[in-house]
């Protein structure tokens, strides 16, 4: 285990640049992403934005929400920016959609481009001296991880659903289909930490791909003979 | 001496108690100006000033301003999302919404809401519906079976479309189910992008009025009523129980404005929302889809206990203990401070069925203002009439035969018997069987016009 996190501790010092452009890049092309696909899928571009106080609006909960627990979920909703498409076909101007910025969340998307950077310099460093099929399997892995906590973590709003949870609305909005995105509500935070259970396992596994290889002993035959692996 | 070392400390005392009690009252309401049975509770009440008229100034108020902000939503969720921040002390909300702020309140270890007043209802479930493009080849809700349908998924509409789809023998599966919200399932049907979309008030209208959409399902027909109402957070009623107070008296008055002349109400309305006063009439005149009534009705709480299952079955609200949600003393309170029978108006339900018989059709002249009509017939000649001259018509308005339910005159069926009568049908299957049985002759409006006027 230490000699696996020694080998991550190794990478991210010596490619810390990279380390940290592809751990805030991640954030600024994920929300992007979100973006681009909301407005090619609705074919509106954003058409107003909105900057909220979210300081004061946390030290608001926090004063008025007497249980700790109560208000921690309640201040991992909160805005900080909201952009999205005002369609003034109707009343005063209806949204009809919106992308927001939620500090909780964009901490958790941090987290996972910091993971998803360390696999991409992991697998840079096992490309020396590990099979293709290795690599082509931790890539795998890794993708998997962070698409599952990237699409639990969508904050996409169809602004009109008076029940739905946000990353499920997200995932509507995105494309999915509708019976299949509902299926999936129970499960946001299961498959979030599963996501991120598989991303930690692959960077281990891709670590200890990594470590340098002690010689190995010849093994015994049952007649007594040295057998040299091949 | 003594008495004036009394005065003195009688007076320092009373500067010490003074400030306890000239504090500033933030009242924070979350309303929706898109949805016309909120009305009475959010953008009338905020435009006339009802409650900054009815709020208390005496007793432990005597030195109490008031800082009334109210934030304008699309949709009930967000109020919810924003009255847990305590960004909003009120919500005014359509019945799937209000459950799922009192459920999702009662999740929590320490907050609370109350349903403290209800704004309006539709007894049978107008309000809701299911539309087509206008143009379209459907009629009947057994149509739709494999056929892209759109609703904003969570919301009454939602739910009254599995109520109709259950009570035709379909399923959600039986249908291409999208996920829109009202302003893009409108877009969508105008530009015949889907098949079908379901919505809440007064979408269905809208859709109608515009000439976008033709509706096929009316929310009456699952019989389920549809209602909208008030949420206050608990620890704020505790607080200031005479303003939760003060405001369901701002609901009736409003109630009270809107009856007394629909038509001004509505020109009025559409300026402060944006939405067609000849929709809005159709929702708040005489007879129209609202009945106007706050009191919490024992058969509402029923419907919310059903709407609730609805919503639980799809795993899309938390539990919700209706008995402590549920609190009638303050609209008790209010109704005693107006002088108000409270349980004469509890018992009081308006069935359009009933209710609706007999009234006059109407037409809404652009330059005379509204006209009544005693029979179909009467109100055909008279729009032929009007036609003929070249004037402007806004909107015409009818009753159908069946529901009791007011609709706009283009958008019904009508049957000319053979005695020259004519009756009007909200739904094609209606009258085709009506026509079958009289051996009349089913009619679109523009030929019953037509017929009627020659």
């Amino acid at each position: 285990m230490s000699g696996a996190l020694a080998v991550m501790r190794e990478t991210i010092r010596e490619n810390r640049g990279a380390w940290l452009a592809m751990t805030f890049g991640f954030v600024v092309v994920y929300y992007m992403t979100l973006l681009a696909i909301v407005v090619w899928r609705i074919g509106s571009l954003p058409n107003y934005v909105v900057f909220y106080n979210w300081p004061a609006d946390v030290l608001n909960i926090i004063r008025s929400t007497p249980s700790v627990r109560d208000m921690l979920p309640i201040i991992g909703n909160e805005w900080i920016f909201e952009t999205g498409y005002k369609n003034y076909s109707y009343g005063h101007g209806i949204a009809e959609w919106s992308l927001a910025i939620i500090p909780p969340k964009v901490v958790v998307v941090t987290l996972l481009g910091a993971l998803s950077g360390l696999s991409v310099l992991l697998l840079r460093r096992l490309r020396a001296h590990c099979p293709a099929r290795m690599q082509g399997a931790g890539a795998a892995a890794a993708g998997l991880g962070s698409l599952l906590v990237a699409m639990t973590n969508v904050t996409l709003f169809w602004v009109s659903c008076c029940s739905t949870a946000t990353w499920v609305v997200g995932l509507s909005l995105l494309g999915l289909e509708t019976t299949t995105a509902y299926a999936l509500l129970p499960y946001g935070t299961d498959l979030s930490v599963v996501g991120f259970a598989i991303l930690l396992a692959t960077n281990y596994l891709l670590a200890r791909g990594c470590l340098p290889r002690a010689p190995r002993r010849p093994a015994r035959s049952a007649r007594g003979l040295a057998v040299q692996d091949l | 001496m003594r008495l004036k070392a009394l005065s003195v400390a009688a007076a320092a005392g009373l500067l010490l108690i003074a400030p306890a009690y000239a504090e500033t009252i933030d009242i924070a309401i979350g309303h929706q100006s898109m949805c016309t049975d909120t009305y009475t509770a959010g953008i009338i009440v905020k435009e006339l000033h009802l409650l900054d008229k009815d709020l208390p100034h005496a007793g432990k108020y005597a030195n109490a301003t008031y800082n009334i902000t109210w934030k304008d939503y699309s949709s009930g969720g967000p109020i919810t999302n924003e009255m847990l921040a305590n960004k909003l002390n009120f919500g005014v909300m359509g019945d799937y919404p209000l459950i799922v702020n009192g459920a999702k309140f009662q999740a929590t270890d320490s907050l609370r809401t109350l349903y403290v007043s209800g704004t309006g209802y539709n007894l049978k479930g107008s309000g809701n519906g299911i539309d087509v493009p206008v143009a379209s080849k459907i009629y009947d809700i057994k149509q739709l079976t494999g056929k892209s349908v759109s609703t904003p998924v969570g919301s009454a509409s939602w739910g009254m479309l599995i109520k109709a789809l259950d009570d035709n023998h379909m399923t959600l599966a039986s249908l291409d189910l999208l996920n829109q919200s009202p302003a893009v399932g409108a877009a969508n049907i105008q530009a015949d992008k889907i098949d079908a979309h379901a919505d809440f008030c007064p979408w269905s209208e809208l859709m109608e009025f515009r000439g976008t959409g033709r509706k096929i399902y009316d929310g009456s027909q699952t019989g389920v009523p549809y209602l909208h109402g008030l949420v206050v957070r608990k620890d704020f009623a505790d607080k200031y129980p005479e303003v939760v107070v003060s405001f369901i008296k701002a609901i009736y008055q409003a109630g009270q404005w809107v009856d007394a002349d629909p038509m001004k109400a509505s020109q009025m309305m559409e300026g402060w929302t944006g939405v067609e006063k000849e929709v809005l009439y159709l929702y708040f005149s005489k007879g129209g889809l609202l009945t106007l009534d706050p009191t919490l009705k024992p058969q509402w709480i029923k419907t919310l206990q059903f709407d609730h299952d609805v919503l639980a079955k799809a795993d899309l609200s938390p539990p919700l203990d209706f008995k402590s949600w549920v609190d009638d003393s303050f609209i008790r309170k209010a109704y005693a401070e107006m002088g108000v029978n409270y349980d004469q108006d509890l018992a009081k339900i308006v069935d359009p069925a009933v209710a609706n018989r007999g009234l006059p059709d109407e037409v809404w002249e652009a330059k005379d203002g509204i006209k009544t009509y005693p029979t179909l017939k009467q109100f055909l000649k008279a729009v032929a009439d009007i036609k003929a001259t070249g004037a402007k018509i806004n909107a015409t308005y009818v009753y159908d035969n069946n529901s009791g339910l007011k609709m706009f005159g283009k958008s019904g069926f009508y049957v000319k018997s053979p005695d020259g009568s004519y009756t009007v049908f909200l739904l094609k299957d209606d009258a085709d069987s009506y026509a079958k049985s009289v051996k009349g002759q089913v009619l679109s409006f523009d030929q019953a016009v037509s017929t009627a006027g020659a």
